[in-house]
Formats: structure tokens, sequence, C-alpha cells
């Protein structure tokens, strides 16, 4: 037990002493929460030091036992390891977790009203999932953990969403099911492979083990990236699969939106950069392109349809579509600076857009809509309340000076200048940047500014709000605010730890495979030279 | 060991069966004996039988021997054996108070029959007893069927249960006669020399006689299976028969046709005879998607369970393509697979028909998936437990159904390359995949029915403690294999011990599986 299996399992602890509380402590439940996350994060932060210090050779609070094993190596088995650990990748993320969940859970104490108990007992059972996932190093506990973090959310949207709740929290269950079903397919391929290739015969599911294999024909790494591409390309999402996307994030409630859009969408890219990208480096290679299409077109669709939002929780929502482009398109340059900027990039738009949910939320709570056509010159009524918001807008379209920006130029430095993409994959991804600034800068402007506009009877200020934010809502808000700006002027507290391990783990195995070709050339035909190599 | 027909012998290693039988035959007198009063003793007399039968069973060395002229100890009976006594406990609990009272002595004489039954299709080694013991097995449960409850429907889907099955045990017959013929003999290990060299020369008139025997024999057994295309009996038989007879009916035939079907198979080798092979890899791929879709569209709970059933004896049927010895080791192991996953299956299955059996909604018992609304909120314990079934027939990690699936679907992909074509294998497994998938979406409603949606006027659970009893049973089962699936999958994999030893020498096979694979999975 050390502290990344505490942060695992002590959520989990809590959920469950939270959901059997006698009805005279109901009244503490939301603090006994907020307490479990705080110190959560606390540890977080104390393994995120431990990996500046470790650097990159090692794992931090690494824990291997055993977990379910059949046969033995003689005769052939099986093993399942109960395997975490964490790296700066990992870390990384877990640190955005462990920094979301205590403000998911501070924003819900004037939401939820009703079942409050099984709310936080799902919002904690969602965070153990969470930091489980990240954490896990055996890619079937990995699974395990992916597939979990779907029941939390999925009584998190059908209990306490909107109109459409049950609808969406299906859909949102279904597609992700639908997808990592497939998923699994390959990763069992892969480890049976695994073990014919390396003559061993425990079958495992040992991530170094299979991001380190020799010998896998072209032809499967195409077919296992398309196993993984089905499972990790939903949770992204990727253009044309992200339809489920909209509809959860409008309909689940704050905490749920701000850890769906901040945390789980990253379990898609982060699957593609743990699993896609260095188990089947020729697989990756062969759909580099495609997948930047599909990025491109994540970029510009989302941006255009945001653009013509009313709900300004829908237009967020969409927003993370056109975001998560820029993190593919990132990570599908396939060189070294793209993949640490597609890691910024996930950090940054799970604090920015985390944050646009959140001040969302609190303006929902206030007037009960979301349409921007009923709502306007907030600014007159909650000046604090537009100072957040812009800033976060600011964050999110990419200004100089706050951390979108540093994110969204190496992204497309690294797009335009990949060998595998090139300077058009640069200069169409750029326009999401440009359509960006206009849908975002729109939305601000009708809700903050111009003459006010309130829908009758509101500002509700029932459950302890006031007309602006509370001191609860700033606490909450705040350190969002400032890590905007921090990771704005020194992303390279993200980035330093993060590029020796991003180079070792997966630049490694990619540049590897992209060596064995005599000389690049030129980039729009590279793709098709690879295939007689690969094999 | 040589065959042996001492009586004395015999009856000592049958004692588990003769306790059953024995008990069926006592509460058959005990119906005609008395119609009231007495009838109270009748479930608890059952249940006492059963856990005789266990100690008994407990009692006896665990050997591989035959005796009796065409019954065979060893490990697959054994497995038969537990695992039929163990669940017959949960479907004594479950059935309780299922059948009308004055009919309770029939209903568990019955029980008890059908449980000997499958108990003597682990043990046979013959086919004349092999045939008789799945007799065995099928007739009590038609009674079943009819005595479950009153009223048209059960007579209807008694009748007919009854003569499709009988339909079923013709074809099977037939098809044994013909293996009779092509061997020259009925016993099942004894012929397995005999038809390896049939298949190895296909040019021999035996071959054509071997391969039809198998072909119409396996067409029997996947009536049994409920594996398309002999499937179209279960949504109205499932619907007509009382819930916990449902649950019954999702474990005992099954696990009887996938016993029966890995002896018969025993007696074949896809990597001689690849026919068979295409034919189960057919009806698999079949099973799944017809299953899966026709469950999809049931707005009937039961409808929607009875194909759900179709579908996973799909999934069952992989592993069976994927054989016992398809590649070394546990996880090219099917049967063993197959073996756990019928297991988990029918206590999931059982679970959830248990539970609609306890449930009403005002007065008339639970049926459709709107019945089940606002669950959570009237009996949590109830709602919980039905969602850890829905969540484990679904295969959602970690449950046992997962589990399951993993070694199912990983049996044929480490088999994949000593089968006839190795990418249709594999492609097997993606159409599985994809269709767990498509299982995923009718399951959840169920779930979304039970602790999302509310209801003003939910379903409410019939005091009655056995039934519960089993209910929270399963579920208790279902969490202990989350986390420990080894203790089952280690015992069906001890239980294919038998088939690694029968076929060809392992050696061989294993050399095959590594040289083949690589060029296979390369493709061209």
């Amino acid at each position: 037990m050390n502290a990344l299996d505490l942060i695992i399992f002590l959520p989990l602890v809590a959920a469950l002493v939270v959901w059997r509380l006698p009805d005279r402590f109901a009244a503490a439940v939301p603090h006994i929460a907020l307490g479990v996350s705080l110190a959560t994060l606390v540890v977080g932060l104390a393994l995120w030091f431990e990996i500046g210090r470790a650097g990159q050779a090692e794992l931090v609070a690494q824990h291997e036992v055993s977990w379910i094993s059949l046969g033995d190596s003689d005769a052939g088995g099986l093993t399942i390891r109960y395997h975490v650990g964490l790296d700066a990748i990992s870390g990384a993320l877990v640190l955005l977790t462990a920094t979301l969940v205590p403000l998911a859970v501070a924003c819900s104490f004037s939401a939820i009203t009703h079942r409050q108990r099984e709310y936080y007992a799902w919002l904690l059972a969602l965070t153990s999932g969470m930091f489980g996932v990240f954490a896990a190093r055996d890619v079937l506990l990995f699974y395990v953990f992916f597939e979990f973090t779907l029941i939390p959310l999925y009584f998190l949207i059908g209990i306490w969403g909107g109109a459409q709740r049950r609808y969406a929290a299906n859909k949102f269950f279904l597609f992700t099911f639908a997808g990592s079903v497939i998923t699994f397919a390959g990763i069992l391929y892969l480890a049976i492979r695994a073990a014919q290739l390396t003559g061993d015969r425990m079958v495992t599911f040992d991530m170094l083990r299979l991001s380190s294999l020799p010998g896998l024909s072209l032809v499967e790494q195409r077919w296992l990236f398309i196993a993984f591409f089905c499972g990790f390309a939903i949770k992204v999402p990727l253009f044309p699969l992200h339809t489920w996307l909209p509809l959860a994030h409008t309909e689940a409630p704050t905490a749920g939106s701000v850890l769906l859009a901040g945390v789980l969408l990253k379990l898609g890219t982060y699957g593609f950069l743990r699993f896609a990208l260095p188990m089947t480096p020729d697989g990756a290679i062969w759909w580099a392109q495609p997948m930047a299409w599909l990025a491109i077109a994540g970029i510009v669709y989302g941006a255009l349809v945001s653009w013509v939002q009313r709900d300004i929780k829908k237009l967020v929502a969409y927003s993370s579509v056109s975001h998560l482009g820029f993190c593919m398109l990132g990570m599908f340059s396939l060189l070294p600076v793209g993949l640490s900027g597609s890691v910024l990039y996930m950090i940054n738009h799970g604090l920015s857009t985390g944050a646009l949910f959140l001040v969302v939320g609190m303006v929902y709570e206030r007037y009960h809509t979301r349409d921007v056509d009923q709502l306007g010159g907030l600014a007159l009524r909650m000046p604090i309340l537009a100072a957040f918001l812009m800033l976060f807008t600011f964050s999110s379209v990419g200004l100089p000076g706050l951390n979108g920006f540093v994110s969204e130029f190496t992204v497309l430095f690294a797009a335009f200048n990949s060998p595998a993409l090139g300077p058009w994959f640069g200069a169409l991804g750029a326009t999401g940047i440009l359509l960006g600034a206009v849908y975002m800068l729109y939305m601000a402007g009708k809700l903050l500014f111009g003459p006010l506009r309130e829908p009758p009877n509101t500002p509700d200020l029932a459950r302890g709000l006031t007309r602006d934010l509370t001191r609860r809502e700033i606490a909450i808000l705040a350190p969002l605010a400032v890590l905007v700006v921090l990771l704005g002027v020194a992303p390279r507290i993200v980035t330093d730890p993060l590029d020796p391990v991003l180079d070792a783990q997966v630049m490694r195995r990619i540049e590897g495979r992209s060596a064995r070709r005599d000389a690049p050339p030129p980039a729009l035909v590279w793709s098709s030279s690879v295939e007689p190599s690969g094999t | 060991m040589p065959p042996t027909l001492d009586i004395a012998v015999s009856a000592a290693r049958l004692l588990p069966e003769l306790v059953l039988i024995v008990a069926g035959c006592g509460l058959l007198l005990l119906a005609t004996a008395s119609r009231n009063g007495a009838m109270r003793l009748v479930p608890p007399a059952a249940l006492a039988a059963i856990l005789v039968a266990l100690l008994a069973l407990r009692a006896q060395p665990l050997d591989e021997s035959t005796f009796g002229g065409g019954l065979a100890a060893g490990a697959l009976a054994e497995f038969v054996r537990v695992n039929t006594l163990i669940m017959g406990v949960l479907f004594v609990l479950a059935n309780w108070t299922t059948p009308p009272e004055d009919e309770r002595g029939e209903f568990f004489a019955m029980l008890l029959y059908s449980l000997a039954g499958l108990m003597f299709v682990g043990l046979s080694d013959n086919l004349l007893v092999l045939f008789v013991a799945l007799e065995l097995v099928s007739i009590p449960s038609y009674v079943m069927v009819t005595l479950s409850r009153r009223g048209p429907a059960p007579l209807e889907a008694g009748t007919k249960y009854f003569y499709l099955g009988a339909m079923a045990a013709a074809v099977t017959a037939y098809g044994f006669s013909f293996l009779y013929g092509a061997t020259g003999t009925v016993g099942i290990s004894a012929g397995v020399r005999q038809a390896a060299s049939i298949l190895a020369d296909p040019s021999s008139p035996a071959y054509g006689v071997l391969t039809i025997g198998l072909v119409l024999s396996i067409a029997g057994l996947l009536f049994k299976l409920a594996a398309v295309p002999l499937h179209f009996y279960v949504a109205d038989v499932y619907q007509g028969a009382a819930s916990p007879v449902a649950g019954f009916l999702g474990f005992v035939p099954k696990l009887a046709g996938l016993a029966a079907l890995f002896k018969i198979l025993s007696l074949t080798d896809w990597r001689v005879s690849p026919p068979l092979y295409w034919l189960l890899w057919l009806v698999a791929a079949l099973s799944m998607t017809v299953g899966n879709i026709l469950a999809l569209r049931q707005s009937s709970l039961k409808r929607m369970l009875a194909y759900s059933g179709v579908a996973h004896a799909g999934y069952m049927l992989v592993g069976i393509i994927a054989s016992p010895i398809g590649a070394p080791g546990v996880l090219g192991d099917g049967y063993a697979a197959v073996l756990y996953y019928v297991v988990v299956y029918g206590i999931a299955n059982l679970g959830a028909f248990v539970l609609l059996a306890l449930l009403r909604v005002n007065g008339r018992p639970c049926e459709s998936i709107r019945d089940l609304a606002g669950l959570l909120a009237r009996h949590p314990l109830l709602a919980v437990t039905m969602s850890l079934m829905m969540l484990t027939l679904m295969g959602l990690p970690p449950t046992p159904g997962f589990w399951g699936k993993m070694s199912l679907f990983g049996s044929a992909l480490a088999a994949a390359g000593s089968t006839p074509d190795a990418r249709a294998t594999v492609a097997l497994v993606v159409i599985a995949a994809l269709n767990s998938a498509i299982g995923a979406a009718y399951y959840l409603r169920v779930v979304a029915a039970c602790l999302l949606f509310e209801n003003d006027q939910p379903a409410e659970a019939a005091p009655l403690d056995a039934p519960r009893t089993g209910a929270i049973l399963c579920g208790f089962l279902l969490l202990t294999f989350t986390f420990a699936p080894t203790i089952l999958m280690s015992s069906g994999r001890a239980a294919t011990s038998g088939f690694r030893t029968l076929t060809p020498p392992p050696g061989a096979v294993v050399a095959r599986t590594l040289e083949r694979e690589p060029a296979a999975a390369n493709g061209p």
C-alpha cells in the first residue's frame, strides 16, 4: 500500500462510507467528499514532485501484485496483475484529475439537492476510476478501470442530469462500450501474439512488454491500430464519432461535465499515446495522415457548430470537439514537439474547459437558462464572474501569455513541420484558432456586455447564492485562474519532466520504425512508401 | 483398470445420482400419499437430497475409471457433477414456491431427475448411455415447464418444447447410429482411434458416414444449446414457463448439450476435417447475431433473456471452435473457457429470472422492462442485484461475465493458428466483440429501468424467503467470481484434462501452432 494505491482506493472506500452513512450525518456528506478529494490532491502533488525527483528512468510509487493467475510458465498460462505506477505522462494527468475533482465536488454544494449521499458516492467512485486508469501499468487493469469509469458517470448523468438525462446517459454508455469491446479484442490479440513472439508461454498484459514488441507485421499493426481506434477515438472524440459528446456534456450536472471534459476525454488521447503509438508504431505511421484529416475535420466542424449554438453549455461542449482535434493533430505529427504539445494540450484543455463549464454552471444556477438570447450584459451584475469568464475565454482561444497559446502553437508548429503530415495540415488546423476566437469571443460578448438582459424572476438567489459570485465560487475558480496564467508563462514545469519520458516511451518506438527508411521523401507521398519497409 | 459390470462398484460410484433418483421417487410417493400439509416438506426434502448427494460425491475418490459398461469417471464428469449439484441448490431455492401447491411433489421429483440426468451426461462414455442420459435431462424438463404454473400458457409451452425436443432427440439418435456405423463401436473413447484413422483418409466411404453422423449429432445437440437454427422454441418456452423454470432451462440443457458436444467432438479434429469447423463457425456467428438482434427487439423481459441465451450459446461456440488443444496453455483451452462461461451465465440468468418471479406489479408477475422502473426506491438490494446480473451478462469488466468473454475470445485468438482458417477465427472474435456491444444495449435498458427511472408504483417483491435467498446467493457468487475468477476457471481447466490426452499428442500440435501462426496472421 503506497501513496498511489491510497489515492486510488481512498475515494472508493469513502464512496462506500458516504453511501451507507446514517441519516443524521447526511449534512456532512459534501464536506466529507471535499475533504477526501483535497486529501487526494495533496497526495497527487506529492507524487508529482516525486516524479520530478526520480527522473525518467523509473516509475514512482510502483506496486505490483498478481491478481488473476492461471497455469504456469511451463504449460502456458495467463496473468493479470494489479500493477500501478506513475511516470511523467500519467503523473501529469493524475495531477490534473486531483486538481479538478475538489472543484467539481465544491461546485455541487448548491447545485445538488436531492439524493445527495448517492451523488457524492458516485462522484468519489468516479475519482477512483480516473486515478486507476492513469496509474495502471497492466493493459488489462487499464481496461478494467477504463470501463469502470462508465458506471459512475452513467448514474451521474442519468440521475442528476438535465431533461434528456436518461437518453444522454444511455447513449454515452453504449458508444463508449461498443468501441471499447473492439479495443479489448485487440488487446487480447496483442497479448497473445506477444507471448508467441517472445516465446514466453505466459500471456501477460504488461504495458512495457507490449510496447516493446519486435516483429509484429505491418498488416497486424494496421488492424490493431483500428482496434485501438474504435475504443479511443470514440472517447476523444474524433470527428465522425463525436455525436454522444454534446448531448452527454449538456445533460450532465456541472461536476459531471467538468470531469467528463477535463479528465475522461483525455482517456482517449492518453490511450492513443500510451497504447496505439508505442504498441503499433507502424500502424500509427500508416494511419497518421487519415488520423490528422479526422482531427482537422473535428477542429473545423466543432468550431463551426460552436459558432451557431445558442446554448452556452453546448457551445463549450462542441468547442471540446474542436480542441481535442488539435490534441490529436499534434500527436499524429509523430514529432517529439508535437507529442509534448499534445500532452500539454490535454492539461490545458482540462483546466480551461473545466473552468468554462464551472462558470456556465454558476450562471445557470442563478438564471436557470443557458440561452444566450435570454442573457446579456451580465458584467454589470456580476463583475467578478465576468473577469473570470474573460480570462478563461482568452485561455481557451489561445491568447499569448495564457496556457492555451503554448499548446496550440506547439501543436500547429509540429503539424507544419512533420514529415508525416506537412504544411497543409498546419495551415488548415490554424483556421481552427481563428474560428475559435470568433465563437468564444462572440459568446462572451453577448453574455457579458451590452444591455442587461435577464429572464424574469431571476437571479434566483435561494440556496445561499449571491448576485455575484459567492466566496465558495471564487475559491473554486481562483485556483484554475492561477494555473491558467502559470502554465501560460511557465509551461516548462509540465514539459520538462514530460519530454524525456515521451521520448523514451513513445518517440523511440516511432523513430525506430521511421529510421528504417532510407531518407524521408516529400511529406505528402510519405505514407505510401512505408508499406514495403514495414513488413 | 478394465471395465467392470460389478453392480456394487457401480452403485458406489453412482451414489450421488442414486440419491437424487431415490429421493425423486420418494417425492412422487409423497405427492400421491397426501394432498395437503406434506407438500410443505417437499422443497426442503429436495434440498436435503441434493446436499446429501453433494456429500456423497465429495466422499468419492477422484480418478479416471470406466465402470458399469459405458460410464467413465473423469475430470469432466467431476466438473459436471459438482456444478450440477451446486446449481441444483440454487434451482431448488429459486423454485421453492414456483409450482402450484398440489403439484409440488411431481415438480421437484422431475427437477431431481433432470439433475441426475445431467450428471449422467457427464459420466457417459457410450453413445447409448449418452442418449439415454440426455433424454433423462430433457423429459423431466418438459414436465417441469408444464407443471410450473397454472393456465394454458405453460401447457402450450411444454407441448411445444416436448415436440421439438423429441424431434431434436431423434436427429441426435440418427446421428449416433451413423457414428456407430462408421466406427463400429458405441464406446466414445473407444471410437476416437477408429475415427482418427477414418478422418485421415477422406476418400474412404466411412469418411462420409462419419461426417454425416457428426453433423447430425451436433445438429441435435444445438437444440439443447438453443443455438441458431434450433433456437426458435426458446422465447415461447421461456415465456410460457414460470420464471425460475426459465432460469433452470438456461443452465441444465445447455450444460448437458455442451458436455455431450465435447464428447462427440472428441471424435473429430478441425485440422483434418475442416467442414465441421465451418459448420460451427457459421452457427456461432449466426447465434450471436440473430440472438442479439431478436433480443434487442423484445419488450418482454423473459423473451429478451431467452434470445440473449441464444446469443450466449453463440459465444460459447467460439470457445468450442478453439477446442481444448487449439493452443498450448490455459488461454488456448477453449473448453475450459466454455465451462467457466456456462456456469457464470447460468448463475446470472437464474438470478435475473428469480428476481422477475419475485417482483409483482399490481398483483401480476413482472414481465416487461417497464415493470421494473423505479425498483431502486422500493427494493434497493434487489435492484442492485438485478443490475449486477445484467452487467455480468453484458460482460462489463470486472464482472465474471467479462472474465468469461476474455477467456472465450482469448482461446479463439490463441488457437487461430491451428484452425483451418486463422483469419476467419479472428473475424469470429471480432463478430463476437461487436455482438457484446449490441447486447449491452438491451441489458442496459434493464439497468436503466431499475436504477434511473422513477415510478410512483414500483414493483413489489413477494415476501418469499427462499427465492430471495437464492437470488442473493446468485449475486454473492457473482461477486466472488468478480474478484477471484480463478476458483472456477481452474476447475474448468482441470475438467478438460481428459480431452488433452484423448486427441493427438499435444507436442505435435504445439509445434504446428507456432509454425503456422505467423504465416497465417501475416496474411498475403
